[in-house]
């Protein structure tokens, strides 16, 4: 239950509450964790590391799928309203955002045993520093939610434009290899999507920024998204 | 074409969509209100606008005050032995409590309907009639006639009790006495339609076409309802009002109310942390 608010003269709404936002975390753990253990495996070329992590990914559905229940039982038996109805519209979102993150956080290590045919460890530094923001990015996230903190949220939403600019500058770098030579297209390739995977999974940590700053305040953050995205020809 | 920059919220789109773009005048307007009941203050420093041709809900725990606040729209608590009512209340920017309002117009054009039906012990067709006659507003029965089913027509009812209009009006059921209670509310042709709870003794499907019947009703009265029922609050109205101690705490578009309300008192009684 939120610490903020007084609890529900209903008890068992609160236990609600509290179950689905237990669940939450839960995923938030999970997901975490999977995308901690595949840069490891990025990093240590580790192909059944890789594989294992792949496998994981259907536990994080699976708890998708019981929040998505939970919130849709909220929904209908509770009528929740304010806070409440704020809080489990966000859950749902998250939960989704979350189930994203799992699903990208797969994507890498499926591309892990193509990369480990020809590693190349000095392009793989910059995708291990991206990684690593990421990861930061998604740990701020899920402290701001155990703890509520809209600070904090706001940092990790207007952090996004970091990862923005790691990730151009690393398709420069790439594409500096692959032109050095061609035997490492192949894995600058794929080196290249697992950059865009760890890309988008910080906008997926912005969102659920946004969707933590509604449920707190009522309001997105205002302005502009932050966005530092040089890396497409086309105008923005 | 909608700009950057233009701020649109569902609730301004909804309304667009559906009725003008400019926002509504007031209809009726409570400044600075008190009602005591003897020595017992029931309200306090009451200040409420009422839009027109909006539904305006107030909604609050028992004891609250806002069936108070309703009966002082339409000067029902001029009834009420020891009930004192200070402060302003204009319909049209008109004072209701000016000498030279008359009392009896003023319920004609601030019609009310209570919490559980109560049709008058006489045929369907007099429970409207009944108003039209004693403000002479027909000169022949055609005329009445005609004005007992438009009444009955636009409260939902006609083509239920169309061939039944001289049974009495408590046959029916209690769904179609409180449509009955309305249509016979706005036989008169009122300006404002106050409504007490008309759901609280309905069962789901009649309390759907008391709500649906509203939304409609809306397009040509101002409404203002009181309800325990907050879902009802959010699906009927365009604006709410919460009182809490005889007080007006938060008066606010209904969806900001029920998404996002400001006080403390509002988040707690809509979200059921009220203690």
């Amino acid at each position: 239950m939120s610490k903020n608010l007084n609890p529900h003269l209903v008890a068992s709404f609160d236990q609600e509450l509290e179950t689905l936002d237990g669940l939450l975390v839960r995923q938030f753990g999970m997901v975490y964790n999977m995308l901690n253990d595949a840069m490891r495996a990025v990093s240590q070329f580790d192909v059944q590391g890789a594989q294992e992590i792949v496998q994981r990914d259907k536990e994080v559905d699976a708890l998708d799928t019981l929040i998505k229940e939970g919130v849709i039982k909220i929904l209908a038996l509770r009528s929740p309203l304010a806070d409440d109805l704020r809080w489990v519209v966000t859950i749902q979102k998250v939960s989704g955002e979350l189930e994203r993150i799992g699903d990208l956080s797969k994507n890498i290590c499926k591309r892990i045993p193509e990369l480990a045919r020809r590693p190349l460890p000095e392009a793989t530094s910059g995708l291990r520093v991206l990684g690593f923001m990421v990861l930061e990015q998604l740990e701020s996230m899920q402290h701001s939610w155990i703890d509520e903190n809209v600070d904090l949220a706001m940092k990790a939403w207007q952090g996004d434009s970091a990862v923005d600019a790691l990730y151009g500058s690393m398709i420069r770098e790439l594409l500096t290899h692959m032109f050095e030579d061609h035997g490492n297209i192949t894995s600058c390739i794929h080196l290249l999507f697992m950059a865009n995977n760890l890309e988008r999974i910080g906008d997926h940590v912005t969102n659920i920024a946004e969707e933590l700053i509604f449920r707190i305040t009522g309001k997105k953050p205002s302005g502009d998204r932050p966005k530092e995205n040089n890396t497409s020809l086309a105008p923005n | 074409m909608v700009g950057k920059n233009v701020n649109y919220s569902f609730e301004t789109m909804h309304l667009e969509a559906s009725q003008n773009t400019t926002p509504p005048r007031v209809k009726m307007e409570a400044k600075g209100v008190d009602v005591y009941y003897g020595d017992k203050q029931a309200l306090e420093k009451v200040d409420l606008p009422v839009p027109l041709n909006r539904v305006t809900a107030l909604i609050g725990p028992s004891g609250c005050g806002k069936s108070t606040f309703l009966k002082c729209l339409n000067r029902m608590n001029d009834t009420v032995v020891g009930c004192r009512v200070t402060g302003s209340i204009t319909l049209d920017e008109e004072d209701i409590h000016s000498p030279t309002v008359d009392v009896v117009q003023l319920r004609a054009r601030v019609g009310m309907v209570f919490q559980k039906p109560n049709p008058f012990p006489k045929s369907i067709y007099d429970n409207i009639a009944y108003g039209p006659r004693i403000h002479g507003m027909t000169r022949d029965r055609t005329e009445l006639d005609q004005i007992v089913e438009e009444s009955l027509a636009r409260a939902g009812l006609w083509n239920e009790v169309k061939d039944r209009l001289q049974e009495p009006g408590t046959s029916l059921s209690g769904g179609q006495q409180q449509r009955l209670c309305i249509a016979r509310a706005i036989a008169v042709n009122p300006e404002v339609v106050l409504m007490d709870e008309p759901c609280s003794a309905l069962d789901p499907i009649a309390t759907a076409r008391i709500e649906e019947l509203i939304d409609e009703l809306c397009n040509k009265y101002t409404i203002i309802i009181v309800t325990h029922s907050m879902q009802q609050a959010a699906r009927v109205s365009h604006y709410t009002g919460f009182f809490h101690m005889g007080e007006l705490v938060e008066y606010d578009h209904t969806e900001a109310i029920f998404t996002n309300p400001q006080q403390e008192r509002t988040k707690g009684y809509v979200t059921g942390r009220f203690g």
